[in-house]
Order: structure tokens, then C-alpha cells, then sequence
């Protein structure tokens, strides 16, 4: 915002790059999105948040019924990370169609809703009820959450069932549909691909990485569930890999998402080949994290002479 | 040449805006206590009793996370606010070595805050270690709009550098006791035992209002007293935050739920220390669950 001002110097010199990227079926004035499980429903930043500067946000996963969640401790930071055993909780899929939803329309803001459950006759019923709601762009299929067993863990880990859940979302939604995979895989190749072929119109990669703490004083897990997701600058490089991997094994859109928190970061997944981002745990650091890397963005953008952010996209040199 | 012009724009562009408040102090109160005075009119003048702010401790990944502290007392027309903490661990560490004229970046405030209490005759505080800051401009907003209403703050620490300011609640007229683990100061002994006491000398305990903050476990002793003596008690809760905003569901704590939506069978129910609270109703809380 004050920065916006104080660029402007430079705007009038060269003309405004274009951020704007197409996933598939969707239009995002930007490639930054917030991810899942770290916006809330977006209401909760919209006081320190513009969200109509966002590319995007996709509200925390929800299921068919509302879910309470794990028992605490549900966080503990970890070198340049954050551990989180969350559980899932949420306010489930009508109270948001009630709700939340309608609250969110006030914002001219692409609002994608990450759907999990604990069957595939879940995932279907969950995207039946939000297909065409009003002030919704689009599904994010969570097949990958690590912490909740029935939390589709299961289905993330194996093409096969990743297959029949995708499949069976894209009968019940004409929204656009993104596939958000787990990293928890020893290749990540074969269930990105039977995404795809299920008819996935892009794929989020990935979320968090599955890991433990333990406080030495009293030799307990620094978790109640012991394991549990890790996030934030730690996992960079590792769902950097996997994106890279991925965009060279589908012909879909890939999203980036891990460990972003400045606008170096959203570019490495960007020539990586990634046609959009997601912040996660950075919105923690600072509210305006998603904001600052667009406008960080924009000026790499003009200081390189790069007149589209597509530009850049997949120009990972050869060395 | 380019790269460097975008780096130097790019730090520019990103301190500005986020450093907001002004460091006007930041002093030993005792071993290993800080007082900090931030000039910050924004949020100042937002402040009441038991809101909170979170400060962003280092503007590299280390400590990755904000650090929340309660505004311990606010003067919104000159635009400062304080906070009173304990060094414990690398965020808290990193505070205090601060000085003068540094700016920090601050959010707040946050939380719901106190309700100043009716008409009871009688208000009792009770706090352990650095929960004293929660209830300093409680304190002072009661004060302001009911003179003569007698208030006593009960403190307690391991020792006598962890009873901290006192002299404030002294000076606004306030009676203090003390209890300290190693008898260094006060009474021998813990907090609960020292409310236990003043709970069991006071005949009359239909008006009395009791709020507390400290650890959890303190708390929970202190809420199972209130109940068996039926006063009302408000706590003021900590609890490790992620986003402090009401985003990620990380700093919950179990309530019991409201028996007008009870569902068959009843579900647990957890809500948001940083925004539900992190002020509650004693007899919300599900103490068991701590
Ligand atoms: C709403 C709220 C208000 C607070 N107000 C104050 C205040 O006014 N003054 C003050 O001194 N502190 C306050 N705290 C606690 C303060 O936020 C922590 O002490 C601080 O975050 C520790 O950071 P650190 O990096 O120094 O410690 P870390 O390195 O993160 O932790 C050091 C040790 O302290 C423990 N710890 C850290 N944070 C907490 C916590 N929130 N609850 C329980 N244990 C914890 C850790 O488990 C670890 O053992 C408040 C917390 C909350 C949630
Ligand atoms: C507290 C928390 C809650 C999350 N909840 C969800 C969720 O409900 N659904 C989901 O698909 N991902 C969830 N995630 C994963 C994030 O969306 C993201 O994939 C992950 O944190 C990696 O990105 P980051 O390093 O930028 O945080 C959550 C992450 C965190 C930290
Ligand atoms: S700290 Fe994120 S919901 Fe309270």
C-alpha cells in the first residue's frame, strides 16, 4: 500500500507487468494464492488483508460433517518450520455454505474450497453440495492431509485410489477441480498422472511433510498426536523437487506450494515450471505475506524487463 | 547491477510498512524480566484490559513464528503501550537485548478482552508469574469507573524475581499479597494455597469477583477454588499461537458445549484462545482436558 506510492517512480517509467495466470478453467489476477488450513475462511485476515489484491484463497478443508479436531499440543515450530496436527477441525460443508460463504462473496476474490473425506462417497457428496455455489471458483481435492487417518492419507498414497476419488469428485462438480497431493510418497510421478487422468484440471503440490518433535526434559512428543505435518521455509527445497517432478509428468497446471515467503521463493517454483504459488505458514511471520510477494513480484518483474509473469514460467536453465 | 537495485528495493519495500511501532524502553524489572514501552498510536487506541499484540521478533526465519504478550497498560492519548515479559527461550531472548529507537513490527490488539464487572464489592486478582500483565489495566480500568471498590491482587513465583510489579498495583491503591515457592517473599508456599486462604477467611463471598492468569495448570487450580467457593472467575488464557488471528486452529482449548446446540452425542468443542479469548468464563473451560 505505501509501497505501491513509492514505486510508483518506476510504474511511470515502464509499463505494468502482467501477473495474470490461467490454470486450467480458472482466471487469477495474480499467481499468489493462500492456502489451505492458514487463512481460515479468509475472514479472519480480511481486517489486516486486502483480499481482493490476492491471486486466490482456499479455505480450510472441509467435510461433510463439522469435525473438532485433535487434542493439544496441535503446533510446535521447528527449525525454519512449524509442526502442526490441526485435525482436520471444521465448521463442515453447510455451515460454510451458510455461513461463511456468503460473507466471502462481499470480496471480488477467486475462493477455492479444499474438500476431504473419509470415503469416496464423502469426497463426492462434499463436492455435490458446493458444486455452483455462489462466490466459490473452484474445488482443492485434499487426497494428502498426514495427520487424521481417515483423513485421506490413505487415498493420497496410492494412484489407485487417488484415481476413484478424483474420478468420483469430477462427476459430482462441474467447478474446476485441483487435486492438492501428498509429499508423503516415494514417487510422486504415478499419482499426479492418475490425477490427471481422472480428470484433475490442475494439481496443488504439496502438503506438509510428514515429521516429529520431541521436548527432551520431559521425553514427550511436542505433539498429541506425535507426528504431524511440517510446513514453512524447512520444506522448500524438498516440495521444490517434487514440483519439478510433477510439471514434468502431467500436462496440467501445477501449483507450488511450500515453504514460500518471499517473492525469490514463489519464482524458484515459478521457473520450476509451477503456473501458480500458494503461502501457507508465511501468513503466520506476517499477515501481508501474500500481498508483499505480489508487489515483490511486480517489481522483479519490471527491474528484469519481463513484461508477463508467463514469461518465466518452465525456464529452468539447463546449467 | 539490476538484481542489486531490485534487492535494495525489495528490503526497502519490505521494512517500511511492517515496522510500525517504536521502541521508547526496554527495561530489567528483575532477573530475567522486561518491561518494553512501544510507541505505536494505532494500536494503543484500539487497546483494552486483557487484549494482547504479537510482535515479530526477528525479520530473518528464526524464530519463524510472532510472539504474543498481553498489553500490559496503554495510554491511547500519547500513543504508547506496554508489555511485561520473561526471557524464556530464543524469541523472548532476542527481545531483550532491543534497545531504544528500534522499531518492532506489531499486531494488535487482538482477543476479546476484559468485561469490567458490575457491581461486585469486592474483586479479587490472581496471578502467576507473568500473568500479572493481563490484569494491571483491568485493574485500572475498574478503578476508573468505580471508585473505592476494593481490589487485591494475590501473586505468586518460584522466588522474589518473579514478583513483579507490584509497586503499579500498589500505587493505584490495590492490596498485594505475595506467595512465593522458596519463601524468598510473602508467604511460603503457592498461589492456590494463598486464595485457598483468603477465599476460606472471607465470610461473605457472595460479591466477590475473582479473575486470574497464569500457566494452564495454575488456572485450573484456581477455577475448581471459584467453583467449590461458587464465585464467578474469568481467566485469562496463553497458549502457543500460530497465526493469532483465528486462522489455523492451533492454539484451542476444549470448552464444554453450549447446551443450546447440544447434539446427540455430544461433541467436543474447542475454540480459539487468541480469538474466542483470551479472556473466558472459568466455568466454560473443560479443565479436565489440560
Ligand atoms: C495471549 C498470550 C499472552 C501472553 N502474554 C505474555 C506476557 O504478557 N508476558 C510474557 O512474558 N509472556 C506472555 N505470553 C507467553 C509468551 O508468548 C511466550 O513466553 C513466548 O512466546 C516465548 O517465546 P520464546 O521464543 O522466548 O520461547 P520458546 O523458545 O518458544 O519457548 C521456550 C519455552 O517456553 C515454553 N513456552 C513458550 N510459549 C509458551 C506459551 N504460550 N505457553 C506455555 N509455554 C510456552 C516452550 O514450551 C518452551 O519450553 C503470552 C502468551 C499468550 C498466548
Ligand atoms: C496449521 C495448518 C493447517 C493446514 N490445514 C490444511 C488443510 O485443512 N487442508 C490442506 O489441504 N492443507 C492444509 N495445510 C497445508 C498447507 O495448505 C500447505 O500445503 C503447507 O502448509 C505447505 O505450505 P507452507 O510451507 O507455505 O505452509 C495446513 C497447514 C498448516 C500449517
Ligand atoms: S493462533 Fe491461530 S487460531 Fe489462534
Amino acid at each position: 500500500m505505501i509501497r505501491v506510492e513509492e514505486m510508483s517512480d518506476i510504474d511511470s517509467v515502464k509499463t505494468k507487468p502482467n501477473l495474470e495466470v490461467t490454470i486450467g478453467p480458472l482466471e487469477l489476477s495474480n499467481p499468489v494464492i493462500a492456502a489451505s488450513g492458514t487463512f481460515g475462511y479468509g475472514l479472519e485476515f480480511s481486517d489486516q488483508v486486502d483480499l481482493c489484491r490476492l491471486g486466490g484463497l482456499v479455505v480450510k478443508g472441509l467435510s461433510l460433517e463439522p469435525r473438532p479436531g485433535n487434542p493439544q499440543p496441535r503446533l510446535a515450530e521447528t527449525t525454519a518450520g512449524l509442526l502442526n496436527s490441526i485435525g482436520l477441525q471444521n465448521v463442515g460443508v453447510r455451515a460454510f455454505l451458510e455461513e461463511k460463504l456468503p460473507e466471502l462473496a462481499d470480496y471480488d476474490c477467486c475462493v477455492l474450497a479444499n474438500i476431504f473425506g473419509e470415503s469416496p462417497e464423502e469426497y463426492m457428496r462434499v463436492a455435490e453440495m458446493l458444486d455452483g455455489a455462489e462466490g466459490l471458483s473452484g474445488l482443492e481435492v485434499n487426497v494428502s492431509c498426514p495427520n487424521v487417518k481417515e483423513g485421506g492419507a490413505q487415498f493420497g498414497t496410492d494412484p489407485q485410489k487417488t484415481r476413484e476419488v478424483v474420478a468420483g469428485v469430477r462427476k459430482a462438480t462441474r467447478m474446476p477441480v485441483i487435486v492438492k497431493l501428498s509429499p508423503n510418497v516415494s514417487d510422486i510421478r504415478p499419482i499426479a498422472r492418475a490425477a490427471e487422468e481422472a480428470g484433475a484440471d490442475a494439481l496443488s503440490v504439496s502438503n506438509t511433510f510428514l515429521g516429529m518433535a520431541i521436548d527432551v526434559e520431559t521425553r514427550r512428543p511436542r505433539l498429541s498426536t506425535v507426528t504431524g505435518g511440517l510446513s514453512g521455509p524447512a520444506i522448500k527445497p524438498l516440495a521444490l523437487r517434487l514440483v519439478w517432478e510433477t510439471v514434468n509428468a502431467v500436462n496440467i497446471p501445477v501449483i507450488g506450494v511450500g515453504g514460500i515467503v518471499s517473492a525469490e521463493d514463489a519464482l524458484e517454483y515459478i521457473i520450476a515450471g509451477a503456473h501458480a504459488i500458494q503461502i501457507g505458514t508465511a501468513n503466520f511471520m506476517d499477515p501481508l505475506a501474500c500481498i508483499n510477494i505480489v508487489d515483490e513480484l511486480e517489481t522483479y518483474l519490471l527491474e528484469h524487463g519481463i513484461q508477463d509473469i508467463s514469461e518465466l514460467r518452465g525456464t529452468l536453465a539447463e546449467k | 547491477m539490476q538484481g542489486e537495485i531490485y534487492n535494495i528495493l525489495r528490503i526497502v519495500k519490505r521494512i517500511l510498512p511492517e515496522m510500525k511501532a517504536t521502541v521508547v524502553y526496554n527495561k530489567v524489572l528483575s532477573q530475567g524480566y522486561f518491561r518494553m514501552r512501544l510507541q505505536c498510536p494505532e494500536v494503543s487506541s484500539e487497546a483494552r484490559p486483557g487484549t494482547f499484540l504479537t510482535l515479530r521478533v526477528s525479520e530473518l526465519r528464526e524464530p519463524l513464528l510472532r510472539r504474543p504478550f498481553t498489553i500490559y497498560t496503554y495510554d491511547a492519548d500519547s500513543g504508547w503501550l506496554d508489555i511485561v515479559y520473561k526471557v524464556v527461550g530464543v524469541g523472548t531472548w532476542l527481545m531483550s537485548e532491543v534497545g531504544e529507537g528500534e522499531k518492532l513490527d506489531i499486531l494488535g490488539p487482538l482477543g476479546n478482552g476484559f468485561t469490567i464487572p458490575g457491581n461486585e464489592s469486592k474483586i479479587l486478582l490472581a496471578a502467576g508469574g507473568t500473568g500479572v500483565a493481563a490484569l494491571y489495566s483491568l485493574a485500572q480500568s475498574i478503578l476508573a469507573q468505580r471508585h473505592g471498590v476494593e481490589i487485591t491482587l494475590l501473586t505468586g513465583g518460584a522466588g522474589s524475581q518473579d514478583i513483579i510489579c507490584v509497586d503499579d498495583f500498589e500505587e493505584m491503591g490495590v492490596q498485594v499479597l505475595v506467595a512465593t515457592e522458596d519463601g524468598s517473599m510473602g508467604e511460603m508456599g503457592l498461589l492456590t494455597d494463598l486464595l485457598g486462604d483468603q477465599l476460606e477467611g472471607s465470610l461473605e463471598t457472595d460479591d466477590v469477583e475473582l479473575f486470574s492468569a497464569g500457566p494452564k495448570e495454575m488456572l485450573k487450580k484456581v477455577a475448581r477454588l471459584a467453583e467449590a467457593y461458587s464465585i464467578p472467575c474469568t481467566v485469562s488464557l496463553e497458549g502457543r499461537m500460530g497465526c493469532g488471528i483465528g486462522a489455523c486452529l492451533g492454539c484451542v482449548i476444549r470448552v464444554f458445549p453450549d447446551p443450546l446446540d447440544a447434539v446427540i452425542p455430544p461433541m467436543t468443542v474447542y475454540r480459539r484462545i487468541c480469538r474466542d479469548g483470551p479472556v473466558f468464563d472459568a466455568a466454560e473451560i473443560d479443565w479436565d482436558s489440560i
